[in-house]
């Protein structure tokens, strides 16, 4: 079962993703800040992260910066689930490794359909790797 | 026209000598060749008698002859030192009238008669007056004319001086040779110079920035098809950064070589941060309404998709749905009150209010969040405190926000103390928030009160919107009159004071 880690500030909105994504079959942790979220991906990196961009502590995009710089989280795929995805900077998102960015008000929906498109991405790019080695 | 009938007066005098007609009767010349005449005539009769006489011998008759001769040539001799004599005389009256008329600066009537052997010196000498004369009259009218000219361009440098003086906007003037040629009060400020001192010096040692010394430079140098040239233009001075937007315009000259240019600095720094303020007001409040609409949003499409395990969850999804519509609306209307007491639009409603009281009622109503949280609520009323006109549900909101945000940034086992008192040299109504929590940074203390305004530390403790402040500082200074005011030290708390005035009665803004 894929673990997804999803981290935001606002209770319902972690609620209601966590819900989509548990009803999907995916096991699903939880953080409302940013710090909590880096110690819960160090203690048991997930396969995919989900993030709000401004919470306390840690906002989303430092939040993946640390861990794109750490190396057993380094390639985790991240969607920053945000109300600000126009102050973030296409250098941002590269350099904190964000995949996707999904603009609240969102579709739980929508959300799902791109953690499953993510996941299959790396389920893809994973026989490849391993051959190459 | 005084010069033409100063000349006419002139030619008056000299009478038939006019330049157009005079009558040579008989000049000093003629006189002259008649004797000379008449002297080889009888020389060469004499000199034939004298070789006669002497050859044969001649008899009286030819001595006759010759002395008759010698006679003439005596006559001669006199009529031609007669003629000179008249001659001179005839120049020193001309000679004296002419200095009498320079030495009375005149030029009038000559007032003699003028001897006829000089008249056609004298005709002569008009021609050539009438020429130097019509020169100077040419010349004369061309020097009014300059004059006029020059008169004019003095007037309309004037003018333009007053011009660039008198703008607000900083003004600098560099002529064709890179020079400061002009500057108002304004540029002298902005670039931090003396006019009096730097006039007609380069441009390079007037100004100390050289990128703006190379915008002159070029749009002299190289002034295109003599359009202006527009750019923003962002300096640092005292530490205080201004932006402007700069027109360089180029001066040409007659023939279209570059002449100069002149620049002009208009302050857009105001704009600027007015446009700043207006963009982060509207991400800040899109962002606001973002939040509560997408659990309203997420729990919808929850319902619709048949997320919801059992009728539990449905009613739990349908009261979260519930919860966050009514955030969004006391969201909005606290945007809109905000904006109703910043526009003047709003109505306070004042009453005599004893601000005890509803301290009392505020602090009953917060007390089980404070003891959720583990931080002490504790309170001291002064005694016989008076009341004070104000709009009781705006001050109930104004103080309800500011003790609940001092909970909010008290960490538990704190302690928030609540103060009232009367301020009796100022006749001012005083409620003191005191706290023991995270504290402000000095850097933050200026803009708690901005809308929307979250300082980091307060953002990673506590959720908020940033206008909490914002309204309490509307609800105390705009509509009661009163004064609100900050102390803090980061790490060991925060203490806020309202005060508010107790007479006279606060003035309702009617309704436009």
């Amino acid at each position: 079962m894929k673990r997804i880690l999803v981290a935001d500030d606002e209770t319902h909105i972690l609620n209601v993703v966590s819900i989509k994504l548990s009803n999907a079959g995916y096991q699903v942790d939880t953080a409302e800040d940013g710090a909590e979220a880096y110690r819960a991906a160090l203690a048991h990196p997930p396969d995919l992260l989900i993030t709000d961009y401004q919470m306390p502590n840690l906002s989303g995009v430092e939040l993946c910066a640390k861990l794109a710089a750490d190396e057993p989280t380094r390639f985790i795929p991240t969607i920053l689930l945000t109300a600000r995805g126009y102050s973030i900077s296409p250098q941002d998102k590269t350099t904190a490794g964000i995949k996707r960015v999904i603009d609240k008000p969102f579709s739980p929906r929508e959300v799902l359909a791109c953690v499953e498109e993510l996941l299959a991405g790396v389920e893809a790019e994973r026989p490849m790797a391993e051959s190459c080695i | 026209m005084r010069l033409a009938a100063e000349h006419r007066n002139l030619l008056k005098g000299l009478g038939p000598l006019g330049t157009n007609g005079f009558m040579p009767i008989l000049s000093m010349n003629r006189l002259t060749y008649l004797a000379l005449g008449l002297l080889v005539l009888v020389a060469a009769t004499s000199l034939g008698g004298i070789l006669g006489i002497i050859r044969k011998n001649a008899p009286v008759e030819y001595l006759v002859v010759w002395c008759a001769c010698g006679s003439l040539v005596v006559m001669a001799i006199v009529m031609m030192l007669l003629g000179k004599a008249r001659t001179q005389r005839s120049l020193q009256v001309v000679e004296q009238r002419l200095r009498r008329l320079i030495q009375e600066g005149r030029l009038d009537d000559f007032g003699v008669a003028i001897p006829e052997e000089m008249r056609p010196v004298m005709a002569a000498l008009c021609e050539y007056v009438d020429q130097v004369r019509d020169r100077v009259d040419h010349l004369q009218v061309r020097k009014k004319e300059l004059d006029i000219q020059m008169l004019v361009a003095e007037t309309e440098r004037r003018k333009s001086e007053a011009i660039i003086l008198s703008q607000r906007e900083a003004v600098l003037v560099i002529d064709g040779f890179g020079d400061l040629a002009l500057a108002n009060a304004a540029a002298e400020r902005l670039c931090g110079f003396s006019l009096q001192d730097s006039r007609h010096r380069p441009l390079n040692r007037v100004l100390s920035d050289a990128s703006l010394i190379d915008l002159i430079r070029e749009a002299r140098e190289q002034p295109g098809a003599g359009a202006c040239r527009q750019l923003e233009y962002t300096t640092s001075r005292d530490g205080e950064g201004r932006t402007f937007h700069i027109i360089l315009s180029p001066l040409l000259e007659a023939d279209g070589r570059p002449g100069g240019v002149v620049v002009v600095f208009h302050d857009i720094t105001q704009e600027r941060q007015a446009a700043q303020v207006k963009v982060d007001f509207v991400s800040a409040v899109s962002h606001e309404l973002r939040t509560p609409l997408s659990s309203i949003k997420a729990y919808i499409e929850m319902l619709l998709d048949g997320e919801a395990r059992d009728e539990a969850d449905q009613a739990n999804f349908l009261r979260i749905v519930s919860e966050e519509t009514t955030r969004l609306q006391r969201l909005i209307e606290n945007i809109l009150n905000i904006s109703r007491i910043e526009s003047g639009l709003i109505q306070p409603c004042p009453e005599l209010i004893q601000p005890h009281g509803l301290i009392r009622i505020i602090l009953e109503t917060l007390a089980p969040q404070a003891a959720d949280k583990g931080v002490e609520l504790d309170y001291c009323l002064g005694e016989g405190l008076p009341s004070i006109w104000a709009d009781r549900d705006m001050l109930h909101r104004a103080i309800l926000n500011v003790i609940s945000n001092a909970m909010k940034y008290t960490p538990a086992g704190g302690r928030v103390q609540v103060n009232a008192g009367f301020d009796a040299a100022r006749r001012h109504y005083v409620i003191t928030v005191t706290d023991n929590g995270i504290g402000i940074r000095d850097r933050d203390l200026g803009r708690i009160f901005d809308k929307f305004y979250r300082s980091k530390e307060a953002a990673a403790v506590a959720k908020g919107t940033g206008l909490g402040l914002n309204l309490v500082k509307h609800i105390v200074e705009s509509v009661h009159r009163g004064e609100i005011s900050v102390t803090s030290e980061p790490g060991k708390g925060t203490s806020m004071i309202l005060r508010f005035p107790l007479s006279p009665q606060p003035k309702t803004r009617a309704q436009p």
